[in-house]
């Protein structure tokens, strides 16, 4: 049936899966613009405490936020990383572990996001996929921040 | 409505407003310059064409009554007179209104009571005829009626060069013609539509001598549906009028005879036409035989006629950005290569810089626009407030082809407008005060531009009262802003500069003009986030001079690179004052403040580690680096690691994630890729 056709084609998301601290984290794969190195990263005084500094992106100056300390978790190893998204014509970096791979979930598949006010304000909510839970960030909340 | 043609028509409206402004200036000046008339007119025509094809009727109505006023003063039916020119103000202030309107919410209504106000006003100053005209402005509703009024109300002037085309033509028995041609309302090829008319004219054996709007415009599609012609040819009235009805989509013909022995325009019998409107001598023969050949051809509109093409101002920013990029990768190679030194390279390397050089340049330029873009507005806001405050003013506008930024030109306007307003309201005295001092009865105000350097400089003066040292300095003292024992051994430049500050206003009694305490302190910090600087000078019952200066371009700025910790920091050098190396103990502590003193100053220090945060350590070298800056008339001194030199730096925005951070007003790319903030030291220094 044609209905069902589209139901499904409009209830599946693709994501970009990322891992920070030893944990999963997903973003829509629309906003991502590109992957890097991470740059040498200018530290910019009295900046909020998520933003790390800024960087050279092309001749552009791009804010590098600093995800964890955003959300609140420790920053253990090497943020090596450094994923470049375009939200609203917002150019902004995250740093990041490692970037793993682009996922297709279902809506389904999505829970809603955790009890946590802070972390609730800033994530889609939790998506299971193959037996892991990988915390879906809400790229156009975290900009606005 | 098509958005891009709106915003066109809006452009173009705000350009004809500005030229209706300049004109009835100049108008009121010299109430016999025909040519200002005549231009009037033509603007005043093309608005209403245009604001009747985008739809905006109540736009097209007023366009046509003040045109028809002009119309009356180029047949001289009626002299300008300040009254009626006041009425005529009033009626661009309305346009300017609804275009406002407009571009606020698409329609151009606006209280019809005002309007109503204004179109008695017309008809009462130039024939007495208030209340009919009033009355038919009411019913004057259905486009019927309107095109018939226009048909018939607009004659047109006719240069003696074509009269005397008009004289021999009637030797060899020729007719003349006055046509006016309306096409049909929604004819697509309107142009096209017309070359058939030219075209059945020149098939009947006669010749179009003039056309309003011109051949040219016509061919362009450049005008609304209505054309004026000036035609010879041996077929009777009748008959011309006959065959141009015959072309398909043409609406309305009107055919009058020329009579060019006498230049009597012999109109057919007509309803609407009083009998006085018989032109006895066409205006033209007054203008001078010299100027009939360039006006033979009524050619489009404004004096001065350059190639242009109209950019959209992103795309100039972004070809800005692409420049300061290819600035940055140049110093990078050259940086590079020098490691290697070789030799064949050297030449192309100087031709590479030499090109990036003039293509910056080119850039630079290409975002210049002359200053007259601001002073044009000035002339019409001095008029009116002159009459208001009762006092006549002389403004002498010089330098307006100075230019300078984009940015700075879209900024500047209100602080001068500012500035002209102070000068006119508190600095030029009333017309008796003047002549018990001695001075001419009319006060001067003199608005200046001008390159001096890097620099652009503006410069505002007056020839009135001059600033009162005394009652600033009370004012300062009541205010809080100095004490008294400081007040006696201030300078004159120091006590002047007062003023600036927020919360300050000498106005005795304040006005709806000028002076609410607000405005000097914000004149001056808006000029300083241009990156510019103000001085006042002032001599008594001599006049004041208020002195401007701007970097020539805000993109690239000359900065001076110093580091705290292990990053570079730019610091502008509009801002700097000097640099210096001074011995630890050579700081004083006053009022728990740390200080320096330089040539008998004393000048507060700013540790710059301290201000951003970082952790202070006592460090054991035992000389500082000390960055003089200045803001307004106040000196600081920046504690500093490190002097690096001063280089060329392209200003970039630091993003909408840190633009509340007030301390940097943007990045600058390095030639080594790394980034250095650039310090916002007016915001730095009044956050103190």
């Amino acid at each position: 049936m044609p209905d069902e056709e589209n139901i499904v084609l409009e209830d599946i998301l693709e994501v970009l899966d990322f891992e920070l601290s030893n944990r999963d984290f997903a973003i829509d794969v629309d906003f991502v613009e590109m992957v890097i190195e991470r740059p040498d990263i200018t530290y910019v005084p009295k900046a909020p405490y998520f933003v790390k500094g800024v960087m050279n992106l092309r001749g552009r100056i791009v804010t590098v936020i600093d995800l964890s300390a955003l959300l609140d978790i420790e920053n253990n190893s090497d943020q090596s990383k450094i994923l470049v998204l375009k939200v609203k014509d917002i150019e902004v970096g995250f740093l990041v572990n490692n970037v793993k791979e682009v996922i297709r979930i279902t809506k389904e598949s999505i829970d809603k996001p955790l009890n946590s006010e802070d972390v609730n304000k800033k994530t889609k909510g939790i998506i299971k996929y193959k037996n892991r839970l990988i915390l879906y960030l809400d790229a156009e909340k975290i900009i606005e921040i | 409505m098509n958005e891009q043609y709106l915003s066109v028509f809006v452009e173009e409206t705000r350009e004809y407003l500005q030229q209706l402004n300049e004109k009835m200036l100049a108008l009121e000046n010299n109430p016999e310059d025909i040519e200002a008339i005549n231009e009037i007119f033509r603007a005043l025509h093309t608005l209403k064409g245009m604001s009747a094809t985008m739809g905006f009727e109540n736009m097209a109505k007023l366009s046509h009554k003040m045109e028809n006023i002009f119309d009356l003063f180029r047949n001289h039916r009626a002299s300008v007179d300040s009254e009626i020119m006041d009425a005529l103000f009033a009626g661009v202030d309305t346009l300017e209104r609804m275009l406002q309107k407009i571009l606020d919410e698409g329609n151009d209504e606006i209280d019809s009571s005002e309007l109503l106000e204004i179109y008695e006003t017309f008809y009462s100053k130039v024939s007495g005829e208030s209340t009919k005209e009033s009355e038919h402005v009411k019913e004057e509703k259905t486009s019927a009626e309107k095109i018939s009024e226009e048909v018939l109300s607009i004659p047109i002037t006719i240069e003696e060069s074509v009269v005397n085309v008009l004289k021999e033509a009637r030797e060899k028995d020729f007719n003349a013609f006055y046509l006016k041609i309306k096409l049909q309302e929604g004819t697509m090829l309107k142009s096209a539509r017309m070359y058939v008319v030219f075209h059945k004219i020149e098939e009947l054996g006669g010749e179009v001598l003039k056309s309003i709007p011109s051949v040219e415009d016509i061919e362009n599609e450049k005008f609304d549906r209505t054309v004026e012609l000036v035609v010879v040819c041996k077929i009777s009235k009748e008959k011309l009028a006959e065959i141009i009805k015959d072309i398909s989509e043409i609406a309305e013909v009107n055919v009058i005879e020329i009579n060019p022995q006498n230049l009597k325009i012999d109109i057919s019998p007509s309803e609407e036409i009083e009998p006085e409107s018989e032109v006895k001598k066409t205006s033209s023969q007054k203008t001078p035989v010299s100027k009939s050949k360039e006006s033979s051809q009524p050619a489009s509109f404004g004096t001065k006629i350059t190639q242009t093409i109209r950019v959209d101002i992103d795309k100039l920013d972004t070809l800005m950005n692409l420049m300061g990029e290819l600035v940055i990768s140049r110093s990078r190679i050259m940086e590079t290569l020098k490691k290697y030194q070789i030799k064949e390279i050297d030449e192309s390397l100087a031709h590479l810089s030499r090109i990036t050089l003039d293509l910056q340049n080119i850039v630079m330029k290409i975002r210049m626009v002359p200053i007259a873009f601001v002073f044009n507005r000035f002339p019409r806001m001095v008029r009116d407030l002159s009459k208001k405050l009762n006092k006549e003013i002389n403004l002498v506008i010089t330098g307006q082809e100075t230019e300078l930024d984009r940015t700075v030109v879209d900024e500047i306007g209100d602080p001068l407008l500012h500035l002209l307003r102070n000068a006119i309201d508190h600095g030029i005295e009333s017309k008796d005060e003047r002549l018990a001092k001695g001075k001419p009865p009319i006060g001067t105000v003199r608005l200046d531009a001008h390159h001096e350097g890097n620099n652009v400089v503006i410069e505002v003066s007056d020839d009135g009262r001059g600033l009162d040292r005394d009652k600033i300095l009370k004012k300062a003292v009541e205010r809080g802003l100095i004490d008294e024992v400081s007040a006696s051994s201030m300078t004159d430049e120091k006590v002047f500069s007062l003023i600036f500050e927020p919360g300050f206003s000498t106005a005795e009694n304040v006005s709806d003009v000028s002076g609410r305490g607000v405005g000097m302190d914000v004149v001056k910090s808006t000029i300083e986030t241009l990156n510019g600087s103000v001085q006042i000078e002032s001599i008594k019952d001599q006049g004041t001079k208020v002195t401007i200066k701007f970097p020539l371009t805000l993109a690239i700025i000359q900065a001076l690179l110093v580091t705290v910790e292990d990053f570079v920091y730019a610091i502008p050098l509009v801002n700097v004052e000097e640099t210096l190396s001074i011995k630890d103990d050579e700081v004083k502590i006053v009022e728990k403040k740390p200080v320096i003193y330089i040539r008998g100053e004393i000048i507060p220090l700013i540790n710059l580690k301290e201000l951003f945060g970082l952790p202070v350590q006592k460090s054991d070298k035992n000389v500082l680096n000390v960055v003089i800056v200045q803001s307004g008339s106040r000196k600081y001194g920046l504690m500093v690691d490190g002097l690096l030199g001063q280089d060329d730096i392209v200003i970039k925005s630091l993003g909408k994630m840190l633009k509340n951070i007030k301390e940097f007003s943007g990045g600058a790319i390095l030639g080594d890729g790394s980034i250095a903030l650039i310090l916002d030291v007016p915001n730095i220094v009044a956050s103190l």
